[in-house]
C-alpha cells in the first residue's frame, strides 16, 4: 500500500524534495546575509557596486555606526 | 600567545626578510596601518585596488567613495591599507570629508600615503601641508604622471621633497608604474614611526624622533609660526596626544569648530588661545583661518615656481570636447539626447529584437523553458499542482524577470561608459544650474546618477551634500529617478500595451528628473528646508577612455547581482504569489481554486484595490504587484506573470496582460509605481541615512503622495481625452483639476504670499 503511493508518485516526491532544499538554502542565505550586516544588500541589484555592501566588514562600516549615532 | 612572540622574534631575526610589524612597549605585535589620502578623483580608490587587488568602485567623477574601505597589501599581507573618501582639507564640511579626517586623526594609523593629482598641484598640496602637520609619518605620491608627460610638463621631484621635508614618489596608478617604490617609501616610513614610538629594536631614541617631529611649520610664516608654537605650549600641559599637538594647535588657530570642541579646553586656556588668535585677526584684519589659508597658498605659488617646468600650453582635447558637450546652449540639449540614446536604445530598439527572443522564445511556451520543464515533469508523473507551481508560478515569474536581462546589459554597458570617460561629471554640472535654479543643491545631481543603477548606493552618496536641509531633500528625491530594477516594469509595460513605442522609456525617466526638480521648488518653501545654498565646487575631469576592465567589471557586478536577487528574493516572492493566488475557499472548501478570483490573494487585492481606484487601476491583480513591487521592484513584473498568465499558450505570453490595461490605465499604473515608496532596500538605506524616525516617515509619505498625486492627475485628466467620463469619474476629474491647479499655484507663487500665510489664525 504505502510502496504503492511511493512509486506512484515518485516523481512529486521528489521534486517537492529538491524545491524545498532549494527554498531552504535561500532563506538561509538570506538570514546569514542578514546577521553579516548586510542588511539590504542581497536584494539590490547593483549590491557589489554600493558602498554598503563591499568590504570584508559586510557594510557594517556605514550601515551600524549610522544607527548608533 | 608566547609562542607567537617567539615566531616574530625569528622572522626579525632571519636576514633578508622584510619587518612589516614592530613590538610595541608592552610586548605586542603591531601590524602596520597605511592610509591612502587625497583629493577627490586624485585616483585613491585605482591605486587602492592596484595595491590590495580589491575590486573597489572607481568612477571619473569626484565623491565616488564615500567610506573608508580597508584591504591587505597584496605583496605584503600584514599590512593594511586603507581607502579614504577625497577630501581637499582638513577642515571639513560634509560627513564622509569628516570621515577621513577622524580616520587620519584618531585611528592609530603609521603612516599616510597622500596621492596627489599632479595636473592640480596646487589644489592638492593645499591638503598635503595639512596631512604633514599631522605629524605622521607621510610619502607625497605624484599620481597621473602619464598625462603630465603626455602634456610635456616636468615635475622637479627632488625639489619637492626637500621643501616640503617627505618623501616624494612618482606613480601612475592606471598604468601602473611606480606603485612597488610606492610602498617601499611608505614602509620603510612606517616603520619609523613604529621604530621610535615602541622601542622596536632599531629603535632611535624617542626626542630624536620628536625632534624631527615638531618644531615649525614650513607654510607659515615665522609670526605664525611664533602663535602656533605658543598655543602648542599651552597644549602641551593638557592630556593629549602628543603627535598631534602642532596639527591641533594650527587648527585652533584657524578657529576650527571640530578641534575647539574635541579638545574641550579648559576656560582658562581657552581664552589665552583665543586672544592670541585675536591678536593675529587684528594685525592681519582677516579672519584667522583666512589668514592661514593665504599663508599656505602662498608657499604652495613659490614651490610651484620652483618646482613645475610648464609645458607651453596649448588647448586640450578635454577642453576641445567641453567647448561643445558643456556648452552655454547646447548642453542641455545634447544631454537630453544622449539619456534618450541611453534609454531608447537599451528598452526600445534592444527590447525588440532580444525581447522577441528571450521572451517569447526562452521563456515562451513553444519551445522554451516552460514546455521543457512542463513536458520533463509531465514524464516523471509529477502532481498538477507541482507542474503548476513551477511552469505558472517560479518560471514564469522569474522568467519574466530574467526576460529583461538583454535590456539590463544595454543599459549597464551605457552607465559604466558615461560614468568612466566623463560625461557624468559633466552632467552634474550642466544640471547644476538648473538644479539651483529649483532649490536644489547641484551636488544632489550626483546621487540621482548614481540612483539610475540603484536606489541604495544613490541615497548613500547623499552624504557628499554637505548641509542638512538639502541632504535630506536629496534623500527624498533619489528614488523618483527609475533605477535598473524598475526597468523590467516599464520594459514589460512599453511591450505589452504600448507595442515598444519610443517614449515610453524615455519619458518615464524624464518624468522622474521633473519630478526632483518640482519637488525642489515645492519642498524649499516649507521651513525645514530653507538653507543658504552651498555653491558646488568641482572641478571638472578629464576626459579619459574608460578602461576595458572597469567596464567590465561594472557591468558583471550588476549583472550578477541581478541574477541572484532573481534566484533569491524573486523567486521566493514568486512562490508566494503563487500559492497564495492558487489556493482559497471555492464552493465552500478551501483548496487549490479554479478560478484565481476565489483566492486568497485575490481577497487581500479586492480590498486594497479601492485605493487605486481614483488612480484608475483598480483591480485587485495590479494592486497586489504594487505591494510586491515593495519587497523588489521587478516583482512587480514577476506577479503580474504568474497573475496573467504569462505561461498559457493560448493568448500568447502578454496577451492577458495587454487585454486587461487601457493604455492610460497602463502609464498610470507605471507612473505610481515609479514613484512610489521604493524597494525595502532603498527604504533601509533611506532610514539609515536619515538618522530620524520623523525624517523617515516624512521621506517615505512624502513620495507615496507624490506617486499619488502624479498618478491621479495623469490618469483623471488624460480621461477628458478618452471620454466616457461619468457618476463618481466626473467628480474625480474635477478633484484632479483642483489639485493640479493648487500645485501649481503653490509652486509658483512665492512662498510668504501664499493666501494662506496671510490669514491670522490667531484673531480666530
Ligand atoms: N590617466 C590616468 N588616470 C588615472 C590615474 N589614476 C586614476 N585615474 C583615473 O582617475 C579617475 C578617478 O579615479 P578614482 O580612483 O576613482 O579616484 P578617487 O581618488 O578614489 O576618487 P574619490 O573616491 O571620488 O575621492 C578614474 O577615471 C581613473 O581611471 C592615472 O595614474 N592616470
Ligand atoms: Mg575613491
Amino acid at each position: 500500500m504505502l510502496n504503492n503511493f511511493f512509486t506512484e508518485n515518485l516523481g512529486t516526491i521528489i521534486v517537492s524534495a529538491v524545491l524545498i532544499v532549494a527554498v531552504g538554502l535561500i532563506i538561509a542565505r538570506l538570514i546569514i546575509n542578514k546577521k553579516k550586516g548586510k542588511h539590504a544588500c542581497p536584494y539590490c541589484p547593483s549590491a557589489s557596486t554600493c558602498p554598503a555592501c563591499k568590504g570584508k566588514d559586510g557594510g557594517k562600516s556605514c550601515c551600524e555606526k549610522n544607527e548608533e549615532s | 600567545m608566547n609562542s607567537f612572540k617567539v615566531k616574530l622574534h625569528n622572522v626579525f631575526a632571519k636576514k633578508g626578510k622584510e619587518k612589516t610589524d614592530y613590538i610595541t612597549a608592552d610586548g605586542q605585535t603591531h601590524a602596520l596601518k597605511i592610509a591612502i589620502a587625497g583629493n577627490q578623483n586624485s585616483g585613491k580608490t585605482t591605486l587602492f585596488n592596484a595595491l590590495t587587488g580589491a575590486v573597489q568602485y572607481i568612477g571619473n567623477w569626484p565623491g565616488v567613495t564615500i567610506e573608508k574601505k580597508e584591504g591587505k597589501l597584496k605583496s605584503n599581507k600584514d599590512v593594511t591599507v586603507t581607502d579614504l573618501p577625497g577630501i581637499y582639507s582638513l577642515s571639513p564640511y560634509s560627513p564622509e570629508e569628516k570621515v577621513s579626517r577622524n580616520y587620519l586623526i584618531e585611528e592609530d594609523i603609521d603612516a599616510i600615503l597622500n596621492i596627489v593629482d599632479s595636473t592640480n598641484l596646487e589644489r592638492s598640496l593645499y591638503l598635503t601641508t595639512q596631512l604633514i602637520e599631522i605629524g605622521i609619518p607621510l610619502v607625497v605620491c605624484l599620481n597621473l604622471t602619464d598625462v603630465i608627460k603626455k602634456q610635456g610638463h616636468v615635475i622637479d621631484t627632488q625639489k619637492l621633497s626637500e621643501r616640503l621635508g617627505v618623501p616624494v614618489v612618482c606613480i601612475s596608478a592606471l598604468k601602473g608604474t611606480g606603485l612597488k617604490e610606492a610602498v617601499d617609501t611608505v614602509l620603510a616610513e612606517a616603520r619609523k614611526k613604529g621604530a621610535n614610538l615602541f622601542h622596536h629594536p632599531d629603535a632611535l631614541p624617542t626626542d630624536l624622533y620628536l625632534q624631527e617631529h615638531s618644531g615649525d611649520s614650513l607654510f607659515l610664516t615665522d609670526e605664525l609660526n611664533e602663535k602656533v608654537r605658543a598655543i602648542e605650549v599651552y597644549l602641551k600641559t593638557l592630556p593629549i596626544d602628543y603627535l598631534h599637538s602642532h596639527f591641533f594647535a594650527v587648527k585652533l588657530l584657524e578657529r576650527d569648530g571640530l578641534t575647539f570642541d574635541r579638545l574641550n579646553l579648559p576656560a582658562d586656556i581657552k581664552q589665552k588661545i583665543t586672544a592670541l588668535i585675536e591678536e593675529i585677526e587684528k594685525k592681519y584684519d582677516d579672519s584667522g583661518d583666512g589668514v592661514v589659508i593665504s599663508a599656505r597658498y602662498t608657499f604652495i605659488e613659490a614651490l610651484k615656481k620652483e618646482v613645475v617646468k610648464e609645458a607651453p600650453k596649448k588647448v586640450s582635447t578635454t577642453e576641445k570636447i567641453d567647448r561643445v558637450l558643456t556648452h552655454k546652449i547646447f548642453a542641455l540639449p545634447i544631454f537630453i539626447v544622449v539619456m534618450f540614446a541611453v534609454y531608447y536604445v537599451s528598452v526600445t530598439t534592444v527590447g525588440t529584437i532580444a525581447n522577441d527572443f528571450v521572451n517569447e522564445g526562452i521563456f515562451g511556451s513553444d519551445w522554451g523553458l516552460p514546455k521543457v520543464i512542463s513536458d520533463g515533469l509531465t514524464a516523471i508523473n509529477t502532481a498538477d499542482w507541482l507542474q503548476s507551481l513551477i511552469v505558472d508560478g517560479i518560471v514564469a515569474g522569474v522568467g519574466a524577470v530574467l526576460g529583461f536581462l538583454p535590456q539590463m546589459l544595454i543599459l549597464f554597458f551605457f552607465l559604466a561608459i558615461l560614468e568612466g570617460c566623463g560625461y557624468m561629471s559633466r552632467i552634474a554640472f550642466i544640471l547644476d544650474k538648473i538644479f539651483r535654479k529649483f532649490g536644489l543643491s547641484g551636488k544632489s545631481f550626483i546621487p540621482i546618477l548614481i540612483g539610475t543603477g540603484c536606489g541604495v548606493p544613490g541615497i548613500m552618496a547623499s552624504r557628499t551634500v554637505e548641509n542638512d536641509a538639502d541632504r535630506r531633500m536629496t534623500i527624498m528625491t533619489t528614488t523618483f529617478i527609475p533605477c535598473s530594477a524598475k526597468l523590467p516594469v516599464i520594459a514589460l509595460f512599453a511591450g505589452a500595451i504600448f507595442n515598444n513605442a519610443w517614449w515610453v522609456a524615455v519619458s518615464v525617466y524624464f518624468m522622474g528628473i521633473a519630478v526632483i526638480l518640482l519637488s525642489g521648488l515645492l519642498l524649499k518653501k516649507l521651513k525645514p528646508f530653507k538653507s543658504a545654498q552651498a555653491p558646488y565646487i568641482t572641478e571638472l575631469p578629464s576626459y579619459r577612455f574608460p578602461s576595458v576592465k572597469n567596464v567590465a567589471l561594472s557591468i558583471w557586478e550588476r549583472i550578477s547581482s541581478f541574477v541572484k536577487k532573481a534566484g533569491t528574493i524573486i523567486l521566493l516572492a514568486t512562490i508566494f504569489v503563487w500559492f497564495t493566488s492558487s489556493f482559497g475557499v471555492e464552493d465552500g472548501k478551501f483548496g487549490m481554486v479554479e478560478d484565481a478570483e476565489n483566492s486568497m490573494l485575490a481577497a487581500i487585492g479586492n480590498v486594497i484595490k479601492y485605493l487605486f481606484y481614483p488612480l484608475g487601476f483598480a483591480d485587485w491583480r495590479s494592486s497586489v504587484a504594487t505591494v510586491t513591487g515593495l519587497i523588489a521592484k521587478e516583482n512587480i513584473a514577476g506577479t503580474l506573470a504568474i497573475l496573467f498568465n504569462f505561461a498559457e499558450e493560448e493568448s500568447g505570453t502578454w496577451g492577458a496582460l495587454a487585454a486587461s490595461y487601457a493604455p492610460l490605465q497602463a502609464y498610470s499604473f507605471l507612473v505610481f509605481n515609479m514613484l512610489c515608496a521604493p524597494c525595502f532596500a532603498a527604504i533601509g538605506a533611506i532610514r539609515r541615512e536619515m538618522k530620524s524616525a520623523k525624517w523617515f516617515w516624512a521621506a517615505i509619505g512624502y513620495q507615496t503622495l507624490t506617486a499619488y498625486f502624479y498618478s491621479f492627475v495623469i490618469y483623471r485628466i488624460g480621461s477628458v481625452f478618452v471620454g466616457g467620463l461619468n457618476g463618481l469619474d466626473i467628480a474625480f476629474t474635477v478633484l484632479a483639476f483642483i489639485a493640479l491647479a493648487l500645485y501649481i499655484y503653490v509652486i509658483a507663487c512665492p512662498p510668504d504670499k501664499l493666501i494662506w500665510k496671510k490669514i491670522d489664525f490667531s484673531k480666530r
